[in-house]
């Protein structure tokens, strides 16, 4: 993959760099909040783990992705940072950003082993029913025993002891699913014969597996009233059918199904309903279902081109800041400059994998890369969208910078299977010949 | 120290060192697609035969026996045509046809074979396999125009004759 010969050094000078920025972004809410600097160990250790992370790698191979870490240190630094200042809500205290750490940290080893544990990437793609059974298990479950959260399902609990979110991992297992599916049968899908229409159609038998599941996965979101993954889930499968087939029309018949899908889903469910004559029209209620979409514009005009400064706007007046709308609170206190900063920072992430993607040479490597790139820029999309109210709101984690354990150590997840299909881009084994 | 200036210079010096990190990681990502763009560019030239349904013009020609193209090698060069006989042995031993000396070749790896104008692939139990589009090849398969054959770290493309 590196084809810098110096991408190690790179790797570690970009890490040093985030860990820069990290630094001087805690330090500053600290100044502004009038708390003592010494605080801001907490980015440090999310720094240090990466680092030692990469140096870990490094043992392993040497044809090591070497920009995914820093991009990805970066964003939960910032994260970390701002949900310290931020508070826990109604506490006021800090438990949730040093638990981000944690979650980072137990992220940073799962990272770890993925890399090490997986030593070729083929050998997930063989499990790919099993991963897509998973994922249509894990959603139903939670429709059935799951715990609702602001009028949606997504949680579920084990053992009463640990809470979920199963919708983080079912992406990761429907990524699997639809590359290991595709990588075996995209010659027939790409096979197409006449319908009824006299438009050419993909033969039935062939999609029937994926479209099942998909089908599956979509009527459990609907079901969940969780109308970000329903997109995020249907997005993923057109941009796979497309990367399968080359043919551009999957785009305008998903993003059909999906207006049809949500106008009904609008009509049948109250709760979907209600956020769509929010999201259209957030002042007929301001006080109440409005109120937290108008704190968010609120935030981002009170931040300006350059911001209030990290601790000094009000960005904990938002309901739900440290997840959902963790953007506005970046959009206020870092301004226009650092809300855009972010977004590139997201566009670079997804600009890697998919330049992983299209260096892989083993095909279902290719597909999971071109997956995984496509859930990291799709989510980012949806969430942040829902934020600038340019869609209706939808109750997703940004990646890497909410905070949440799911999210986190499923990111980070995604992200140790990037750097193994960036390591196995040579479809040979490791085993040199005598 | 006022707390006020540091605040306001600190605000403004995190947005510079963020962009600044957000340039150099976009100037190293387009050094490797620069890197990369050769290889795509060959990825992108032979088409899969049965999407050629018009008559081919007449540059064609030059390429009309069949052959393997290197998509990309450690050991050959990329874009490098190498003509198809009868029988073609790969392997690291330089009695092959075409020699790829890499330590992820065996010395005998695989033979492309010709039978009535069809083209099959056999893999000599290799230790490191065959691929064809990505898959490891246990029989013979036979082969197609616009099909990458992988053997160690080099990709071939295959081109029908026409």
């Amino acid at each position: 993959m590196s084809l810098i010969p110096d991408a190690r050094r790179v790797e570690l000078s970009l890490l040093v760099f985030s860990a820069l920025i990290g630094a001087l972004a805690f330090v500053l809410s600290c100044l502004a909040g009038g708390e003592p600097v010494a605080h801001a160990t907490r980015v440090m250790a999310v720094v240090g783990a990466l680092i030692v992370a990469a140096l870990l790698m490094d043992l392993l191979d040497d044809r090591r992705d070497h920009l995914l870490l820093p991009l990805v240190s970066v964003l939960c630094c910032l994260g970390v940072t701002i949900l310290w200042r931020l508070g826990d809500p109604g506490t006021g205290q800090h438990v949730a950003a040093s638990k981000q750490v944690i979650w980072i940290l137990l992220g940073t080893a799962l990272m770890l082993m993925t890399y090490y544990g997986l030593d070729d990437v083929r050998s997930l793609g063989r499990l790919k029913y099993a991963a897509g059974i998973l994922a249509v298990v894990l959603l139903g479950m939670t429709m059935l025993w799951g715990i609702e959260k602001n009028g949606a399902r997504l949680w579920l609990s084990l053992f009463n002891f640990v809470t979920f979110q199963p919708t983080e991992l079912a992406k990761l297992l429907m990524a699997v699913f639809l590359a290991g599916y595709i990588a075996d049968r995209g010659e027939l899908l790409r096979r197409t014969s006449a319908s009824r229409l006299g438009l050419p159609t993909v033969e039935l038998r062939y999609a029937a597996p994926l479209l099942l599941m998909v089908f599956f996965c979509l009527a459990i979101f609907v079901l969940q009233r969780d109308l970000g993954a329903a997109a995020l889930f249907l997005g993923l499968f057109i941009a796979m059918m497309y990367l399968a087939t080359g043919r551009k029309g999957y785009g305008v018949v998903g993003i059909a199904v999906f207006i049809v899908g949500a106008l009904v889903a609008a009509a049948v469910f109250p709760h979907v309903g209600d956020r769509i004559s929010i999201w259209l029209n957030p002042w007929a209620d301001p006080t109440g279902k409005g109120y937290q979409p108008l704190q968010a514009l609120f935030a981002l005009a009170a931040g300006g081109v350059t911001g209030s400064g990290l601790g000094l706007g009000m960005a904990d007046l938002i309901p739900v800041a440290h997840s959902d709308f963790i953007f506005a609170a970046v959009a206020e206190e870092l301004g226009l400059l650092g809300s855009i900063a972010v977004l590139l920072l997201y566009t670079l992430i997804s600009f890697r994998a998919y330049q992983i993607a299209w260096s892989a040479t083993d095909r279902f490597g290719a597909l999971l890369a071109a997956a995984l790139a496509t859930i990291f820029a799709l989510q980012s999309i949806i969430v942040i969208g829902g934020v600038l109210r340019l869609i209706p709101v939808t109750g997703m984690t940004l990646p890497f910078l909410s905070y949440g354990g799911t999210s986190i150590v499923c990111n980070f997840i995604a992200l140790g299977l990037l750097m193994v299909v960036a390591r196995d881009w040579m479809p040979a084994g490791r085993r040199p010949e005598s | 120290m006022a707390p006020g200036i540091v605040l306001v210079v600190g605000k403004y010096l995190l947005i510079i060192l963020i962009y600044v990190f957000v340039i150099i990681v976009f100037r190293a990502l387009m050094t490797d697609v620069a890197a990369a763009a050769p290889q795509l560019r060959q990825r992108e030239l032979p088409q899969p035969a049965n999407r050629v349904a018009q008559p081919r013009p007449i540059t064609r020609v030059a390429h009309a026996r069949p052959c393997l193209v290197v998509v990309r090698s450690t050991v050959l060069a990329a874009g490098q045509r190498l003509p198809l006989g009868d029988s073609v042995s790969i392997g690291r031993r330089p009695e092959n046809a075409i020699v790829l000396d890499d330590r992820y070749v065996s010395s005998r790896h695989a033979l492309i074979l010709v039978r009535d104008d069809r083209y099959f692939l056999q893999d000599y139990n290799s230790t490191n396999g065959t691929f064809v589009n990505g898959q490891p090849i246990s029989d013979d398969v036979e082969i197609h125009g616009g099909d990458e054959i992988a053997v160690g770290s080099t990709v071939f493309r295959f081109i029908e004759g026409s």
